[in-house]
């Protein structure tokens, strides 16, 4: 057997998969970084400090690359910000009328403000993102929004903007069923403990993984240890029996989710890489370093979602807490792109950004915000940077006083699974939305 | 039919977290039925209390309650503390150790009581104050947090029959003009100037402050079904019929809402013993039938690769379940958990190492897959001690331990 890992190893090791963990993904968490735990109230000790004095960057935009032409080639990493991201801060609409109006306690001041033309820009604390170019798409959502957390997410996660009962599969579980290979191990892959429903396939495999350190444990062991040869031959021995179970019923389950584990577990073996990689010894961080180290072994692992298990729910102190999600999700996916060059998949990797909703117009009381509609979303990678569809109105809002979207969640879909993939829409849709054209830098 | 150790397992399984190995020398012989009568009458536990106050706290809480359900007196009330933790939660990403445990009292008292008062209770709590950010809101700018997860998670469920975004709004403004004080006190308390000083229609009631709010969502018939649903679906282990729901509800409903009716009317139900291996096993469920099976402390920070640490859950809508359990990467952690401890388990009986180890993870009623599996793991090592190690680690990881 290895050797037990001390307390703080493990508790380290506990925490890059531990938010993932417990919500497969993509869920809220309310700030969950050790840090916060020694706190007696996190809440009390968040700053803004990171968000309003970020210099604003001078380093000069890398070449911009363009994709690789071999569709099969091509690989996805989803950036679930879970909890709601609020679009208006983070592509701050600092020059269209209103904004300052619905924003009394909450807006992003016009000097933290990176700007994209002279209505738009990127919160300061994006300045990587900034500066390497992103394709932004304004008022993302849905045209019949909902205020719950679940419905919304369920929508997204199964790839409906209208109805989250239309499918029995998840939106990137179809993708991976239309362009993966049945054979490998897992076309799709999670980020956390626990099974995800936007994975749910038909065809090919798709599973969740918080990180990659327990994979010796079942694979692997020595030749000379006969105690661990045997666990390990029994361990993968319960995949292979029927069961006693019920057909479709939870032991069936267990037994197929074994046999996967296993088979998995011995295409990866071990990436024995040390150290953090470069990337925030946190869970997204070290979540975005597993999703590069999957993508660049070949293993059939096409898709990658990694949920950024922080809260973006933020109903109170909007201001003293987005600034450092913002900054966490900047650092985070600027240590993910030097590690891409590195690995040589710059071409072959496209980061999408997802979020149930956004949030409302109007600040509350608590100087947060509460559960709205359309927010942004954010194509990086090989794509032409630069603002996609039409942000919403700032003056003209819904009857709950809400931003109405312009661009329907599917479109978004629709604009990976077509212009990324190949995949026609109506493949892994249930309707034909229109995609957004020129996003993608093609040679 | 399965013998009667089959089925004391199983009402130990739902009725309580596990397998105790005291358990099951208790029941010896028992019928099912007195089984779960005799857990029935069975008193609360009262724990002494965490020592909180050093930098250990987030840790030290969990491990406390884990002790406490790992105990082999812990019974139906500690399982219906958990139930409600599960339900109605709020979490240390959040709130602090002492004020989660201040809710967590209030859990202990109402588990089995009455529901009513159980909410109204948590609705003025001031670590849900702070988790569904109800501390600062304002009548005319209230936070809608509260109000939406109130009945979307806690008492109704998502139904577009029973309330709307204008309720959501509406209840926001009863439920404000609660605060927690910012110093180290943390009292609760509240402001008349911040709070609803008129009326609103909530839920087709007319509605003044949080206490009619709770009593209009408690007096909606949603509330019982809601309420009788997730319990019968936590014990039971499947959801119940629409005929069954409705009988359930109306033992709820007419009892005032009163816990213990409910949860003895779901057990006691001709089918509940038939409701065998029909969901998987919660990580807790997991981790403290683990430790009765190795018979050592296994630390709770384990629950973290598992994704379920008490008092932590991911996100207000508590844990999710059933089918998101079973995961390749919760199936790596049971392997590295089983490996690391399975070596400070007892010795099996020589004679007959497996039923041994079977009895002691409570599992009467095995496959003959998994049979065949341990058969094989008995001929694989030499040692005693090593066959012990094994077949602890192997039981450990099988498909039949993993369910509830």
């Amino acid at each position: 057997m290895p050797a037990s890992v001390s307390r703080r190893e493990l508790l380290k090791w506990a925490s890059a998969g531990a938010g993932a963990a417990a919500v497969g993904g993509a869920t809220w968490m309310v700030g969950r970084s050790d840090a916060d735990h020694m706190a007696p109230n996190p809440r009390a000790t968040s700053t803004s400090s990171s968000g309003t004095n970020a210099p604003r960057t001078t380093a000069v935009a890398p070449a911009a690359i363009a994709a690789v032409g071999d569709l099969s080639q091509r690989l996805l990493v989803v950036v679930e910000m879970g909890g709601g991201n609020d679009g208006m801060s983070t592509l701050v609409p600092y020059g269209m009328s209103g904004y300052y109006d619905l924003r009394q306690r909450t807006a992003v001041s016009e000097t933290d403000v990176l700007p994209l033309d002279d209505q738009v820009g990127f919160h300061a604390n994006l300045a990587n993102i900034h500066r390497r170019g992103a394709a932004v798409l304004q008022g993302v959502g849905s045209s019949t929004p909902d205020g719950s957390h679940f419905e919304m997410m369920a929508r997204w996660w199964s790839g409906d903007p209208v109805n989250s009962r239309s499918f029995d599969t998840g939106f990137l579980g179809r993708l991976a069923d239309a362009i993966g290979d049945p054979a490998a191990a897992a076309v799709a892959v999670s980020v956390g403990s626990s099974s995800h429903p936007a994975l749910l396939s038909k065809k090919v495999g798709t599973l969740a993984i918080p990180n990659a350190d327990a994979i010796g444990y079942v694979v692997g062991a020595a030749d000379d240890d006969t105690l661990r040869q045997a666990f390990q031959r029994g361990f993968a021995a319960f995949g292979e029996g029927a069961g006693g179970g019920a057909p479709g019923g939870f032991e069936e389950l267990l037994r197929a989710v074994r046999a996967q584990t296993v088979q998995f577990a011995g295409t990866v073996g071990e990436f024995g890489e040390e150290g953090d990689g470069g990337y925030p010894d946190d869970s997204f961080g070290q979540g975005l370093r597993l999703a590069a180290q999957l993508l660049s072994v070949d293993l059939g692992v096409r898709i990658v979602h990694v949920p950024m298990n922080q809260d973006f729910d933020t109903h109170d102190d909007h201001s003293g807490r987005h600034p450092d999600l913002m900054k966490a999700l900047d650092t985070s996916l600027e240590a993910l792109f030097v590690d891409l060059e590195a690995r040589g998949l710059s071409d072959r990797v496209l980061v999408m950004t997802t979020s149930e909703f956004g949030r409302t117009a109007r600040d509350n009381a608590s100087a947060g915000l509460d559960h709205g509609t359309a927010s942004v979303a954010m194509l990086m990678g090989p794509v032409n940077a630069g603002l996609y569809g039409e942000h919403p109105s700032l003056t003209d809002l819904d009857e709950n006083s809400d931003l109405v979207a312009t661009v329907g969640f599917d479109q978004y879909y629709a604009t990976v699974a077509d212009g990324w993939f190949g995949v026609p829409a109506s493949d892994v849709l249930n309707s034909t939305p229109e995609a957004l054209t020129g996003v993608f830098r093609t040679a | 039919m399965a013998n009667d150790n089959a089925l004391t397992s199983h009402v130990l399984r739902r009725l309580t977290f596990g397998m105790h190995p005291e358990r099951l020398a208790q029941f010896e012989g028992a019928a099912p039925a007195d089984v779960i009568e005799q857990l029935l009458a069975e008193p609360a536990l009262e724990p002494a209390g965490p020592e909180l106050g050093s930098d250990d706290d987030y840790s030290q809480l969990p491990e406390w309650w884990l002790r406490v359900m790992s105990r082999a007196d812990a019974g139906v009330h500690e399982r219906m503390v958990w139930f409600w933790h599960t339900l109605i939660t709020s979490g240390l990403s959040k709130v602090n150790p002492a004020l989660m445990y201040r809710q967590h009292k209030l859990l202990r008292e109402h588990a089995l009581g009455n529901f009513r008062d159980l909410l109204q209770a948590m609705a003025v709590d001031a670590a849900m104050l702070y988790w569904l950010d109800g501390s600062g809101s304002t009548a005319e700018e209230p936070n809608e947090n509260f109000a939406r997860e109130v009945m979307e998670l806690f008492a109704l469920g998502r139904n577009e029959d029973v309330y709307d975004e204008a309720d959501v709004r509406a209840g926001a403004k009863a439920f404000a003009g609660w605060w927690v004080d910012g110093d180290n006190s943390d009292e609760v308390r509240f402001d008349p100037d911040s709070a609803l000083t008129s009326s609103v229609q909530f839920l087709g009631a007319t509605v003044r402050n949080a206490e009619d709010a709770i009593n209009a969502i408690c007096d909606h018939p949603q509330c019982a079904r809601h309420i009788a649903g997730r319990l019968a679906h936590a014990l039971a282990g499947s959801e119940p019929s629409e005929d069954r729901l409705s009988e359930l509800a109306a033992i709820f409903t007419d009892s005032g809402l009163e816990v213990r009716p409910l949860v003895e009317a779901i057990v006691r139900d001709i089918g509940f013993l038939d409701q065998r291996r029909n969901r998987p096993r919660s990580s807790v469920e997991w981790l403290i039938s683990l430790r009765h099976l190795f018979n050592v402390e296994i630390e709770g920070y384990y629950l973290d690769g598992l994704g379920q640490t008490p008092f932590d859950p991911p996100n207000v809508a508590g844990w999710p379940g059933d089918n998101r359990w079973v995961s390749a990467g919760n199936d790596l952690t049971k392997a590295q958990i089983a490996s690391d401890r399975a070596g400070d388990t007892a010795t099996l009986d020589e004679a007959d190492p497996l039923s041994d180890v079977l009895a002691r993870a409570g599992l009467f009623e095995v496959s003959d897959a998994t049979i065949s599996v341990l058969t094989d793991a008995i001929d694989a090592v030499e040692s005693r001690r090593d066959l012990s190690t094994l077949l602890h680690a192997l039981v450990a990881c099988s498909p039949e331990f993993s369910l509830a």
